[in-house]
């Protein structure tokens, strides 16, 4: 499997390419009160309003001193409808509705194939992650999906 | 050299570097390259997949390469021009800056001299002297016309050579004339057969003859005196209205100049010519019988008992050391190589008003007198208009950098203009800006030290760098969905990926390249500055120093120490105030007896005041005590002083009075003059500032002078660099040897700056005080 690898703060961390629809620049991020401050707002791309997720909030234990930088990454989920058959036949998931998560910096795509994969270590409380590939001196933290949506979006379907 | 707005750089331009254009064309064949890729892309689209939307996905990704690619090269075209244009324009500043600064350094110098001849004409030696000998020229005048005719005379005869002597005007100012005409006379009357109203007049003529002799002498230890305190004259000349020379400055030259007759000449008649002591005649640079070289000669008339709106009787022509002057100031800031020697190619020059060359740093290629071979534009130019322009000068490509006066102050010049030729080579050479100069190119590029159009590119090519990053980011996300069949797409994805980064990441080298010439040519015209600040100021103190020494042998100062008393101290207080008005540039000059009480000074309010101030524990007066020949004298450096009890910070020119005005000797006193320093450092230090490309004073930046214990004394900004405070300045700096300069990056309390520092290296025979000016411009993010 490959992965796309990026940078939050000073961390490494990726998702399998198959749940990636796109990586986009940066657009006008626009907040909605109320919210969880994980959720950094509403973006429009390509005439579509998605929610993004500020990864920043969502994996670092303490956000760092320095601002994002200017050139951090949008990276577009596909949806659960648009994920292509073998992704699902692999147990992968994602959202009903699109999502996209702020990185900080895009680290490029890692092919999983010569990756040693370890779960999550027990006695560390890590909700979002799925587990850590190794890769010669690298650790690459798998952010698990599904986990950020439970806790993060409302499920509408389920209330309709 | 044209506007900015019309001038570009073709990559075929001669100007431009081998290395850049192999560079350029590198560039150009890698992006070209991506369009056959490109293709590739879009038929590998029809050959893995069959659904139409996703080989439109594809193609849509590969135009979109290919639109980068292009734009690409538009950048890559364009940075070229920017490039060079930028060091074209920065040389631009910094150079036609320095011819400026050379012309206005000259007029600044001659203004000071025109001060000099006017206040020197009022001195009574002079007018008693001429007087004298208007008598005296009289009597021989009468002498000669009522000598008995050949017909009337009873016995004897007047000699000849008698005759010629008195109705010679020459007779009287030349060097032995007096004393054979004595001789003769004598002679005459002691002819017992000479008529008695001749014998009358011959005795009144015989008495005065002594009389004129020792005014002579004592109009020419004036003028010695006066050449001693400014050392930058060659020769000073006092003429009678007839046009012959009386006495002069230059004992060297003084047999063969008395009783020249320079009646003819322009400057006398000029001089004769002036209606009030405040008018004075510049001659420019010609011919004169007084001097062996051409002269520039300064010239007012002499008036009837040194009354400033008396009679003209007599003329004063100063001979300035104009060719000693102006090669020093055009040695200055000149282009050097590696060793330090000037630099083959670059010239520097001074024409007059007719293109003419008046001096230059080399006679064999532009010979003073000839027209210099410039272009047309660079010979014409309006009071105080700069220009620039290309030229092939003795076989090189060069570049002339023009200036012409536009006068200072109340001088307004003699429409000479000043040129600084380089090698075209030297304006775009490879910028070499100091090894660990602590700045990287990153923070430059983020900094307010570049123009804006270079930023602008720098971030569009890291934006076009991005995009096709995402691109190729984006192709490996579809291929890899595409499974098996996305493989072949592999290849070409990472062939843009390369491609880009190779491209922009040489775009980016050569944008930190322009940045980092940029930072070089910024530094180099802080250190220009602060040259000039320092040049400024040594100069200014040269006068100071100048002024102490000639006034203190002021036969009023030492009248008035030598016999004390309420009427001589009036007399004292009230010569100094004549000085005062003429010398603006002091607050105060006041007269010490030997054991330090103040007797004199020139401010009326404070005379009660000043009058019971006793000065002996002041280290100028001590310093001025032990000066021991009226051509030495003393300076106090910038300090708080009980003369001036409102200011912080007083600079204290001293000399000492002896009696008699004798130039050796013990001092019975001290002259102090209290210079309103602050004043004339902030109007120097301002117009060292260094400025946009519109002229405007660039924000933040600052300038200031530190004495020899790096203490700020006068600065343009009391906010960042307040006077007293000791700004964190390198070591470096502290350790600059005498006429040094230097440039780096320090740290101040308000941020980061850019700076140049110079140390004095004095002026003539005066050596400063081992100050430093500072220009400084803030990096700022």
């Amino acid at each position: 499997m490959e992965y796309v690898a990026f940078l939050v703060g000073k961390d490494l961390f990726g998702i399998p390419v198959t749940l990636v629809q796109e990586i986009s620049k940066p657009v006008q991020i626009f907040p909605v009160p109320g919210h969880d401050v994980r959720v950094a707002g509403l973006v429009e791309l390509r005439g579509r309003t998605i929610v993004a997720l500020d990864l920043r909030r969502c994996l670092l234990e303490k956000l760092p001193d320095d601002d994002p930088p200017a050139r951090r990454k949008f990276i577009v989920l596909e949806t659960t409808s648009s994920l292509p058959h073998s992704a699902r036949a692999m147990g992968l998931a994602t959202h009903v509705e699109p999502l996209v998560l702020v990185a900080d910096e895009l680290a490029g795509i890692w092919d999983g194939e010569h990756m040693d994969f370890h779960p999550p270590p027990a006695h560390v409380p890590a909700p979002f992650v799925e587990g850590v590939v190794q890769f010669r001196n690298h650790l690459m933290t798998l952010v698990s999906i599904p986990a950020l949506v439970d806790a993060l979006m409302p499920q509408k379907e389920e209330s309709l | 050299m044209k506007s900015a707005a019309e001038k570009h750089f073709s990559i075929f331009d001669p100007g431009i570097h081998f290395e850049h254009r192999e560079f350029y064309e590198r560039i150009v064949s890698e992006l070209n390259g991506l369009l056959p890729v490109c293709n590739q892309g879009k038929s590998t689209a029809v050959e893995i997949s069959e659904n139409t939307t996703e080989q439109e996905q594809i193609t849509e990704l590969m135009t979109r390469v290919e639109s980068f690619s292009g734009d690409l090269l538009e950048v890559t075209k364009k940075l070229f021009d920017q490039y060079y244009l930028a060091k074209e324009a920065l040389h631009r500043s910094i150079l036609e800056t320095t011819a400026y600064n050379k012309i206005n350094t000259l007029d600044r110098n001659l203004l000071e001299r025109t001060c000099d001849v006017r206040w020197w004409a009022l001195e009574t030696a002079f007018s008693a002297c001429l007087d004298t000998h208007s008598r005296a020229r009289a009597l021989a005048a009468s002498l000669s016309t009522q000598a008995p005719s050949p017909g009337r005379r009873k016995a004897g005869t007047l000699p000849p050579d008698l005759m010629a002597a008195l109705s010679d005007p020459g007779t009287l100012t030349s060097r032995e004339g007096p004393g054979r005409l004595s001789d003769l006379l004598e002679g005459a009357v002691a002819d017992a057969s000479c008529e008695e109203s001749f014998r009358d007049s011959a005795q009144a003529l015989l008495e005065i003859l002594p009389e004129l002799s020792a005014a002579v002498a004592l109009s020419c230890d004036r003028l010695e005196d006066i050449r001693h305190s400014y050392t930058l004259y060659r020769d000073i000349v006092l003429a009678t209205s007839e046009g012959r020379i009386l006495a002069n400055a230059n004992p060297a030259e003084r047999d063969r100049v008395l009783g020249l007759d320079i009646s003819a000449e322009s400057w006398f008649e000029k001089a004769l010519a002036t209606r009030n002591g405040t008018e004075y005649h510049a001659q420019d640079l010609g011919e004169s019988r007084v001097e062996r070289r051409a002269s520039l000669v300064y010239a007012t008339a002499v008036r009837e008992s040194s009354n400033e709106n008396g009679r003209a009787i007599g003329a004063m022509g100063v001979f300035f050391d104009f060719q000693g002057e102006a090669e020093m100031i055009l040695k200055e800031s000149m282009p050097t190589d590696s060793e330090g020697s000037p630099l083959e190619g670059a010239y520097s020059l001074f024409t007059d008003k007719d293109g003419r060359v008046i001096a230059s740093t080399d006679p064999i290629s532009l010979p003073p007198g000839t027209i210099a071979h410039l272009p047309r534009g660079n010979r014409t130019l309006g009071p105080g208009e700069r220009t620039a322009r290309y030229l092939v000068f003795e076989g090189l490509e060069s570049a002339v950098f023009s200036a012409r006066t536009d006068g200072y102050l109340d001088y307004r010049g003699l429409g000479w203009s000043s040129h600084v030729i380089v090698p075209k080579s030297l304006l775009f050479a490879q910028a070499s800006p100091p090894e660990g100069i602590g700045i990287t190119a990153e923070e430059l590029m983020d900094s307010r030290i570049l123009p804006d159009i270079n930023k602008r590119t720098y971030l569009r090519v890291q934006d076009d760098k991005e995009s096709i990053q995402l691109i190729s980011l984006n192709g490996i996300v579809f291929a890899s969905k595409l499974g098996k069949r996305g493989g072949a797409l592999g290849p070409i994805f990472n062939q843009i990926t390369r491609t880009g980064d190779m491209v922009t990441s040489r775009m980016e080298d050569i944008l930190k390249e322009m940045a980092l010439g940029e930072l070089e040519l910024n530094l180099k015209a802080l250190e220009n500055f602060s040259l000039q600040a320092i040049d400024l100021v040594d100069r200014n103190l040269f006068e100071r120093a100048a002024d102490i020494r000639w006034w203190a042998t002021d036969e009023y100062f030492w009248n008035a120490l030598a016999d004390p008393g309420p009427d001589s101290f009036h007399r004292a207080s009230e010569r100094l105030k004549v000085i005062n008005t003429s010398y603006t540039m002091y607050r105060n000059i006041v007269l010490a007896d030997d054991s330090g009480n103040i007797v004199a000074c020139s401010r009326t309010e404070l005379r009660n005041e000043l009058a019971k101030t006793n000065v002996s524990d002041q280290t100028w007066f001590q310093l001025g005590m032990r000066t021991a020949r009226s051509d030495e004298f003393a300076v106090q450096d910038v300090q708080k002083s009980p003369l001036e009890k409102s200011k912080a910070r007083s600079l204290v020119y001293c000399g000492g009075v002896r009696s008699r005005g004798i130039r050796c000797g013990e001092s019975i006193g001290v002259l102090g003059t209290l210079f309103d320093w602050d004043t004339e450092a902030r109007k120097i230090l301002s117009t060292c500032l260094p400025r946009d490309a519109e002229g405007a004073i660039i924000e933040g930046s600052a300038a200031f002078y530190t004495n020899a214990a790096g203490e700020v004394i006068e600065t343009t900004d009391e906010t960042a660099f307040p006077t007293g405070s000791r700004p964190g300045l390198p070591q470096t700096v502290q350790k600059l040897a005498q006429g040094a300069t230097t440039s780096f990056v320090f740290e101040g309390e308000s941020g980061r700056f850019l700076a140049g520092s110079s140390r004095t290296k004095g002026y003539r025979e005066y050596e400063g005080l081992a100050w430093c000016a500072h220009v400084v411009r803030p990096i700022g993010t």
